[in-house]
C-alpha cells in the first residue's frame, strides 16, 4: 500500500511537472575613473550569459536559456522526478538567439561558470525562484578578478557593433577572452587574453577586444610586441593596431555614456593605484606630446576625434574640440557609420596598414561628401598633416622654390610629403618637393631634413629622401641617411659651380608615405664671389689701329685670404699685353671705326667669378693699305756667348708704311761681324748646339758696335702687297769665345714680324 | 533578509587549478600599452631555479623628473644578490641597468618576481595646463602557474552534451521566494 501511495505520488508529480525556475544574476564589479580604483564595488547585471537548470543529483541540464538585461532569467523545466536542482550560470552567449557568442574561459579553455546552492524540490511547484546569484572576485595570485566583468565587456563591444549606431552582423567567429594570462594581456585572432592584474581593468579589456574586433571585421598588419604611451617615433603599422584597439575602447566607453579613458591600474589594489591612463578627448596628460601618425596615443585620439561630439562625457560638456560633430552627416551616415565603413572597406584591403590608409580611405569613400574641411581639422589636432604644404606644387625642377643657404640655425618649417591634383586630394603618394638653392663655387654646404620642429621624439611618420641636382640639373648625389633618426643629410659637400642648385626632397618608403619635416641648407664654409667694385675702364677709349688702350678694374673679395684672378677677353679681335687689373688692349687692323668689346671675369682662388663685365674700345683704321695690324712676337731661345744670351728686338711696328721700324740687338760681342738671317719659314733646326730658327732667304753681314748693339732701321713702303707677310729674323755672332759649338756662335731668339697698318 | 554564503559544496570533486612542474621563467610579453618606461627584464639561460639572474634595463620614453623601481617578490623567493631598490636615470633615452640574484623554489609551487618600475613627467592637457603625472610598469616573472582561488567542477556541456570540467565561480545568494 505505501507503495502503491509512492507511485502516485511520483505519478502526480510528472503530471504537474512545469515548473518556471526564475532568478535573476550578477556580478561584483570594481569600479573605476581617470584617477584609479574608486574603492566602491558596484553590483552589475549578468547579461546574455547561458542559463541551465540542472538535475542537482545527476547533473544533466534540465532547462536553458539566457539571462536578460537585467540579468534575470526564466526557464521552464519538467521537474519530475527530480529530487533538487542547481542553477549554473556560463560565462558564455551561446544561448542567446542570433546573439555574437561571446565566452570566457581560462587559458586552458576551461568555461567559467557560477552555480546556484543545490535546491531540493519534494513537490515541483508552479514556480520556483531561485533568488539572486552574485559572482564574486576570484583572485589570481593577488589580483583581482571576475569572468563575468570579462563577459559583460565582450557583450558590450558585441553590443556596440550590432547597435544601430553600426549595424554589423555578428561574426561567425567566438568572440573569446581568457584570464588570467600569466604573461600580460595580449590578442591573438579571436582570443583576448587578459593579463592576471587587468581583470577588472576595463579599459585594457577593451583595447585587446578593440584587437579582436579588428582582426575579425577588418585586417590589422600591427607587428605587435611592447609598445608605450608617449613614443610618437613607433612602426606606423603598430601606431594604427594600437592606437585603433585604444580608440575602439573608447569608441564603446562613448558608446556606454561613458568619458573615453584608457585606464590601467593594479589588479591587486582597491583605491587609485592607477599605472598609466589618459583621456582621449583632451589627449591629457600627453596633449604636449603625441603627434603624428607613429604615435599610438595620436592615432586613438584621432579616430575618437572622428565621431565623438558635443554631447561626449568629457572635460568639456556641451562643446566638441572639433568640426566633426555628432550631427555631421557623411554621405548619408553618422560619422561613426561613416568610420566602420572605412574600417571595413579600404582599410581592411590595405597592405602596411596605417593612418594613411584611414586618410585615403575616408577619401575614397566619400568622395563626392568628404567634409574634407572637418575631416582635416580632425587630423590637424594631432598634427597628421596629410595635404600639401603652402608652397605646392613644387613637384619639379621648373617649380622649384627658392631656399636659401643659411648660416645659422635657421630651418624652413611645416614641409609635408602630400601633393595630390585630384578632388579630394588623395591619395598623396609620390610627393616630390623641389628646392632652388643659390650656392657659389667654394662653397661647403649641408643639405638636410629633421624632424618637425627638431622634436626628439619624431612627432611623424615621415621618412626623408634628399636628392641634390648641380645648376645643369644633372643628379650629384642622392641620400636617406646621414641625419639623426629617419632624415637625410648630405653633409660637407663642395659646390663646384656657382649657380641655382636644387634639393629634392622624397620618400622613397611605401609605408611612411606622408609626413612632416623641416628643410635647410647649412653653410659649413661659404665662399663670397669677388665684386667688381670699379671699372672696366679704357683709357683712351678710342684708338686707331696704331694705338693701345690701357684697360683697368677695381674688384674686392671678402673672404680673407683669397687672391684674385682677371680673364681679359678680347671678343671682337685684337689681343691683351700683361695680365691682372691693369692690362693694354692692342687692337686688330679695322677696314672702318669700330666699338670692340673685352670681356672680364674676375675669379677668386675657390674659382667664384664675379659676374662678367666689359669695356668697350672704339678703334679706327690708321690709314694703312692694311686690313691687319701689324705685329711683333718673340719667340725661340737663344744661345749665350761671352756677355751671355744675346736679345733682339723691335722698335715700333712693322707699320707699311713706316719709317721708324727698326730691328735693335744687344748682349753681343763688341765689334764683332755678325749675321741677320731672313727667312719666310719657321724651320727651327739644330744649329752649332743652339737653333736656325728662320728659314735662311736672306743673310745680312753686320758688325757690333763698340757696346755690343746691333741697329738695323728698316723703312718699309705702302706696299699693300706686303700685308700680313710675316717673316722670321735671328742674328748669330760667330767667334765669341764665350760660346759653344764649332762655330762658337752666340745666337738670339727669333722675331715675327707681321706687316700691316 | 540577505542570506550569503560562499559556494562550497559543489557536485563531483573540486580540484584547484594548480601549477605544473616548476618551469622555466615565463616573463611579460603583453602587448597593452605601457606606460612610457621602456622596462626589460631577461631571465639569462632558462630562467629556471634554484638560482635565477635577471638583467633588469630602465629607459625613460619620455624625460622623466625621477625613475625609481623596487622588487615585489612573493614566497618563497629570496633576493641573493642585487638591491631591493634602486633609483634610474631620468633622462629621456637613458639606460640603467642591473642584475639581480634570487633563489626561487623548485618544487612547482607559483613564485614571483615582480619588477616595479616608476616615474614622473611633466604631463599637459590640450590648454597647456601642466600637471605631474605619475606612471608605472610592472614587470612579473614567474615560476610554476598562478593558481585560481576557484575550483574545477564537472559539468555537462550545454552545447554538446559532453562532460567537461568549469571553474567555479565564488558565488553568493539571496534567496529568492
Amino acid at each position: 500500500m505505501r507503495r502503491a501511495a509512492a507511485a502516485l505520488l511520483v505519478l502526480a508529480a510528472s503530471v504537474a511537472a512545469q515548473t518556471l525556475v526564475t532568478g535573476r544574476v550578477e556580478y561584483v564589479d570594481k569600479a573605476w575613473d581617470y584617477n584609479g580604483w574608486t574603492g566602491s564595488d558596484p553590483v552589475l547585471p549578468v547579461r546574455r550569459a547561458d542559463v541551465h537548470v540542472i538535475n542537482g543529483i545527476t547533473g544533466t541540464i534540465l532547462a536553458s536559456g539566457s539571462t536578460a538585461d537585467d540579468g534575470s532569467f526564466a526557464l521552464t523545466a519538467d521537474l519530475s522526478l527530480v529530487l533538487s536542482l542547481q542553477v549554473r550560470v556560463d560565462a558564455d552567449t551561446d544561448l542567446n538567439g542570433a546573439f555574437q557568442r561571446v565566452r570566457v574561459t581560462t587559458e586552458a579553455n576551461v568555461e567559467y561558470s557560477l552555480f546556484s546552492p543545490l535546491l531540493p524540490v519534494l513537490l515541483p511547484p508552479p514556480a520556483l525562484d531561485v533568488g539572486t546569484l552574485t559572482a564574486l572576485p576570484i583572485l589570481s595570485g593577488s589580483d583581482e578578478g571576475n569572468a563575468f566583468n570579462l563577459l559583460d565587456m565582450g557583450v558590450r563591444v558585441a553590443e556596440y557593433v550590432a547597435s544601430p549606431l553600426i549595424g554589423a552582423a555578428p561574426s561567425t567567429q567566438t568572440l573569446r577572452l581568457y584570464w588570467p594570462e600569466g604573461g600580460g594581456s595580449y590578442t591573438s585572432g579571436n582570443g583576448a587574453y587578459i593579463g592576471a592584474d587587468d581583470g577588472y581593468d576595463d579599459a585594457v579589456i577593451l583595447h585587446e577586444l578593440g584587437h579582436v574586433i579588428h582582426n575579425l571585421y577588418s585586417e590589422s598588419d600591427n607587428p605587435g610586441g611592447s609598445h608605450t604611451f608617449g613614443d610618437s617615433d613607433q612602426e606606423p603599422t603598430l601606431s594604427f593596431g594600437e592606437g585603433y584597439a585604444t580608440f575602439f575602447g573608447g569608441a564603446v566607453q562613448e558608446w556606454m555614456g561613458l568619458e573615453a579613458l584608457y585606464m590601467d591600474a593594479s589588479g591587486s589594489a582597491q583605491t587609485g593605484s592607477d599605472q598609466l591612463r589618459a583621456r582621449l578627448e583632451t589627449v591629457t596628460p600627453y596633449a604636449g606630446d603625441a603627434y603624428g601618425a607613429a604615435d599610438e596615443l595620436a592615432v586613438a585620439c584621432t579616430l575618437f576625434d572622428l565621431l565623438d561630439g558635443e554631447a561626449s562625457v568629457d572635460a568639456t560638456p556641451g562643446t566638441d574640440d572639433d568640426l566633426m560633430l555628432a550631427s555631421t552627416v557623411v554621405d548619408g551616415h553618422s560619422p561613426q557609420k561613416a568610420w566602420w565603413d572605412v574600417f571595413v572597406g579600404p582599410v581592411n584591403s590595405a597592405s602596411n596598414l596605417t593612418m594613411n590608409h584611414a586618410w585615403d580611405g575616408w577619401l575614397a569613400l566619400y568622395a563626392a561628401d568628404p567634409h574634407f574641411a572637418e575631416l582635416q581639422d580632425v587630423f590637424e589636432d594631432r598634427r597628421l598633416w596629410f595635404w600639401a604644404d603652402v608652397q605646392e606644387p613644387d613637384n619639379d625642377l621648373a617649380s622649384a622654390v627658392l631656399l636659401p643657404a643659411v648660416t645659422g640655425a635657421t630651418w624652413t618649417l611645416d614641409r609635408t610629403l602630400y601633393w595630390s591634383a585630384d578632388d579630394p586630394p588623395a591619395p598623396g603618394t609620390g610627393d616630390e618637393d623641389w628646392y632652388s638653392v643659390p650656392l657659389v663655387k667654394g662653397d661647403v654646404v649641408d643639405f638636410a631634413t629633421r624632424y618637425p620642429g627638431a622634436a626628439a621624439d619624431a612627432d611623424t611618420q615621415c621618412d626623408t629622401w634628399i636628392d641634390v641636382y648641380d645648376p645643369q640639373g644633372v643628379l650629384v648625389v642622392g641620400t636617406d641617411e646621414g641625419g639623426t633618426g629617419r632624415n637625410a643629410k648630405v653633409e660637407d659637400f663642395a659646390i663646384t659651380k656657382t649657380g641655382a642648385w636644387a634639393c629634392r626632397v622624397r620618400t622613397v618608403n611605401s609605408v611612411r608615405r606622408y609626413g612632416r619635416y623641416d628643410v635647410r641648407v647649412h653653410y659649413t664654409e661659404q665662399n663670397h664671389p669677388p665684386v667688381i667694385v670699379a671699372g672696366p675702364t679704357a683709357t683712351p677709349d678710342a684708338i686707331n689701329t696704331q694705338q693701345t688702350a690701357q684697360l683697368d678694374v677695381i674688384a674686392t673679395d671678402e673672404d680673407a685670404g683669397q687672391t684674385l684672378s682677371y680673364a681679359w677677353t678680347p671678343l671682337d679681335g685684337g689681343s691683351i699685353l700683361g695680365s691682372g687689373a691693369s692690362v693694354t688692349f692692342q687692337p686688330p687692323g679695322v677696314a672702318a671705326s669700330s666699338v670692340l668689346h673685352v670681356q672680364l671675369v674676375v675669379s677668386d682662388s675657390l674659382g667664384a667669378e664675379a659676374p662678367p663685365a666689359e669695356v668697350q674700345v672704339t678703334v679706327s683704321p690708321a690709314g694703312g693699305p692694311c686690313v691687319n695690324a701689324a705685329s711683333v712676337v718673340a719667340g725661340g731661345s737663344g744661345k749665350a756667348g761671352l756677355l751671355g744670351v744675346p736679345t733682339l728686338g723691335a722698335q715700333n711696328l712693322p707699320l707699311l708704311p713706316s719709317s721708324d721700324f727698326a730691328l735693335h740687338a744687344s748682349g753681343c760681342l763688341p765689334l764683332q761681324p755678325c749675321t741677320l738671317v731672313v727667312g719666310f719659314t719657321l724651320l727651327s733646326l739644330n744649329y752649332d748646339l743652339g737653333h736656325l730658327y728662320p728659314s735662311p732667304d736672306v743673310l745680312i753681314g753686320l758688325i757690333t758696335s763698340a757696346t755690343g748693339e746691333v741697329l738695323l732701321p728698316v723703312t718699309l713702303p705702302g706696299d699693300p702687297l706686303l700685308c700680313g707677310l710675316t717673316i722670321y729674323t735671328q742674328l748669330f755672332v760667330p767667334g765669341d769665345p764665350g760660346a759653344l759649338g764649332a762655330k762658337k756662335t752666340a745666337q738670339t731668339g727669333y722675331l715675327a714680324l707681321t706687316f700691316g697698318s | 533578509m540577505r542570506a550569503t554564503f560562499v559556494v562550497l559544496a559543489l557536485p563531483g570533486l573540486a580540484l584547484l587549478l594548480s601549477a605544473p612542474a616548476t618551469a622555466p621563467a615565463r616573463t611579460d610579453h603583453g602587448c597593452k600599452p605601457l606606460a612610457p618606461l621602456a622596462v626589460e627584464v631577461t631571465p639569462r639561460g632558462t630562467g629556471a631555479g634554484p638560482i635565477v639572474t635577471l638583467d633588469v634595463a630602465v629607459r625613460p620614453v619620455l624625460a622623466m623628473q625621477a625613475v625609481a623601481w623596487r622588487w615585489e617578490l612573493s614566497p618563497g623567493v629570496v633576493l641573493l644578490d642585487g638591491q631591493v631598490e634602486q633609483a634610474a636615470a631620468a633622462g629621456r633615452g637613458e639606460v640603467t641597468e642591473a642584475t639581480v640574484e634570487l633563489a626561487v623554489p623548485t618544487d612547482g609551487r607559483f613564485a614571483s618576481a615582480t619588477l616595479v618600475v616608476a616615474g614622473v613627467f611633466h604631463g599637459q592637457d590640450e590648454q597647456g595646463a601642466a600637471t605631474d603625472e605619475r606612471v608605472e610598469v610592472r614587470r612579473t616573472t614567474s615560476w610554476g602557474a598562478a593558481p585560481l582561488a576557484a575550483p574545477l567542477v564537472p559539468a555537462i556541456d550545454g552545447e554538446t552534451g559532453a562532460q567537461v570540467e568549469v571553474v567555479a565561480v565564488p558565488a553568493a545568494q539571496r534567496a529568492g521566494r
